[in-house]
């Protein structure tokens, strides 16, 4: 045991994972930009990634082509690789259908939400591990994105970018545990705070006084309060309600409004404007609290 | 070390990560991908040594941990441990035996998760076992032992006979 102790490689190791911790610890936190080796990985990054995602149908029909090679080899050959090339035209067909209509999807909410100014987005890569959730997007600083953003799509929120490049940005998804965002219940305007629950793929509105009225299946909307995200964003659909155990408070878990498993276009607000939101009608959801169970 | 190891070597996590994160991202399950630099990190570990195995790792996870931009130092001591202590499979089975890769990924990975979640633990980031955690962590040890197979042939291979011969 203390031969370990005198040799220095040991001292030289345990001085590097100091060292690591302390620098994990500062990563962690909330910074103002990226160091320039982090930027330099991004940059080069952005750059592979983004071309994965142009050439994506090749990755898309992978399989495919796979597949038709084998039968290349048959005595069928050529039908068969007609059948094929027909088969990858319908695929292709099929994605560019797809595309159209989340497009249309995106399109009827720009024109329906004029009060934010929006810079439609493509997601190019999902980051790795456990613990980091977050995507990244073919938009950057030369598109006008910022740190800061909020990132939706039609359906609610996803989240805010967090790391600018020239031609693309990370977006720190909702779910993610370090996220945070300023909430109201649609229907009882009680405030909160909504953390992310890691993959779990459910949020958490925690420490809710207990006298405030929140029920199940109430929508969560972004509260406006913040710099951050603009008001009446959706959030997410409150799952169930549990009170603490100090008695005191209750937390609720939420369903995320967007589809955090499926994203693929995505909307960056670069500006609000009040005055240009859509007169409000009478949406038909009657008394909030009738037939709930909390 | 020849000059075609080298560039093999460097290339593996380069685009190992580019991979994670674009193609697999789209063929995830339940958002858990393969985790390939962990593959060629125990590769490296059981045909070359624990001490090669755990500079490898730090190298690939600072790769990593740039890429990612946040807790870094993360991955790079995580990956380091892992390739530290799956060396000790090179001296409990023959790395000429499939069993070998397949048992020290899956005990890898099982390393690597427990690793970083004590690291992220330590350095007080907001971190927690739950369900879909320990699931996780079963589905890509599932997924990491299927393409152990096809991969460790080939890293084989080109080990004996091919561009990384050391």
């Amino acid at each position: 045991m203390g031969a370990i102790w005198r040799n220095r490689w040991w001292w030289l190791v345990i001085v590097i994972i100091l060292a690591l911790l302390s620098l994990a610890h500062w990563s962690g936190q909330e910074r103002s930009g990226l160091t320039v080796p982090e930027r330099v990985v991004r940059v080069f990054y952005g750059y592979l990634q983004t071309g994965v995602a142009e050439t994506g149908s090749v990755f898309d029909n992978f399989g495919f082509y796979l597949t038709s090679k084998e039968r290349l080899h048959n005595d069928n050959k050529r039908l068969q690789a007609e059948a094929d090339q027909l088969r990858l035209e319908i695929q292709r067909l099929k994605e560019y259908q797809m595309e159209a209509q989340r497009l249309q999807q995106l399109l009827g909410f720009r024109n329906y939400s004029p009060q934010y100014q929006q810079l439609g987005a493509k997601v190019i890569a999902r980051s790795l591990g456990y613990w980091n959730e977050t995507v990244f997007i073919d938009r950057g600083s030369a598109d006008g994105v910022k740190r800061d953003l909020a990132v939706i799509t039609p359906d609610g929120l996803i989240g805010r970018i967090i790391n600018v490049q020239k031609n693309t940005s990370e977006v720190l998804l909702i779910t993610s545990r370090q996220s945070g965002v300023g909430t109201v219940v649609q229907q009882t305007r009680a405030p909160g705070i909504v953390n992310g629950l890691g993959n779990d793929g459910y949020l958490a509105m925690n420490n809710i006084p207990y006298f405030v009225k929140i029920y199940k299946d109430d929508q969560v909307i972004t509260s406006g309060l913040s710099s951050v995200f603009p008001p009446g964003i959706p959030v997410g659909k409150i799952v169930d309600v549990k009170t603490d155990q100090n008695g005191l408070t209750r937390s609720a878990r939420l369903k995320p409004s967007a589809d955090m498993d499926r994203l693929e276009e995505v909307i960056v607000v670069i500006g609000y404007n009040p005055q240009a939101a859509p007169s409000i009608q009478n949406t038909g959801t009657g008394d909030a609290s009738q037939g709930r169970t909390p | 070390m020849s000059y075609w190891r080298l560039m093999v070597l460097i290339i593996l996590p380069v685009f190992s990560i580019l991979l994670e994160s674009t193609f697999f991202s789209s063929y995830h399950f339940w958002g858990i991908t393969p985790d390939l630099l962990l593959i060629f990190v125990v590769f490296i570990s059981i045909l070359d040594g624990r001490k090669a195995g755990a500079i490898y790792g730090f190298t690939c996870g600072l790769l990593l941990d740039l890429f990612l931009a946040r807790y870094i130092g993360v991955n790079a001591l995580s990956l380091a441990i892992t390739g530290y202590i799956t060396g000790i499979f090179r001296r409990l089975v023959y790395p000429e035996h499939l069993l070998a890769p397949l048992l020290a990924v899956a005990v890898g990975t099982l390393l690597n998760q427990i690793a970083t979640f004590v690291i992220m633990y330590l350095i007080g980031a907001s971190v927690g076992i739950t369900q879909s955690y320990i699931l996780g962590t079963a589905i890509q040890a599932g997924f990491n032992i299927l393409l152990t197979i096809p991969l460790y042939i080939w890293y084989y291979k080109s080990y004996h006979q091919g561009a990384l011969r050391p």
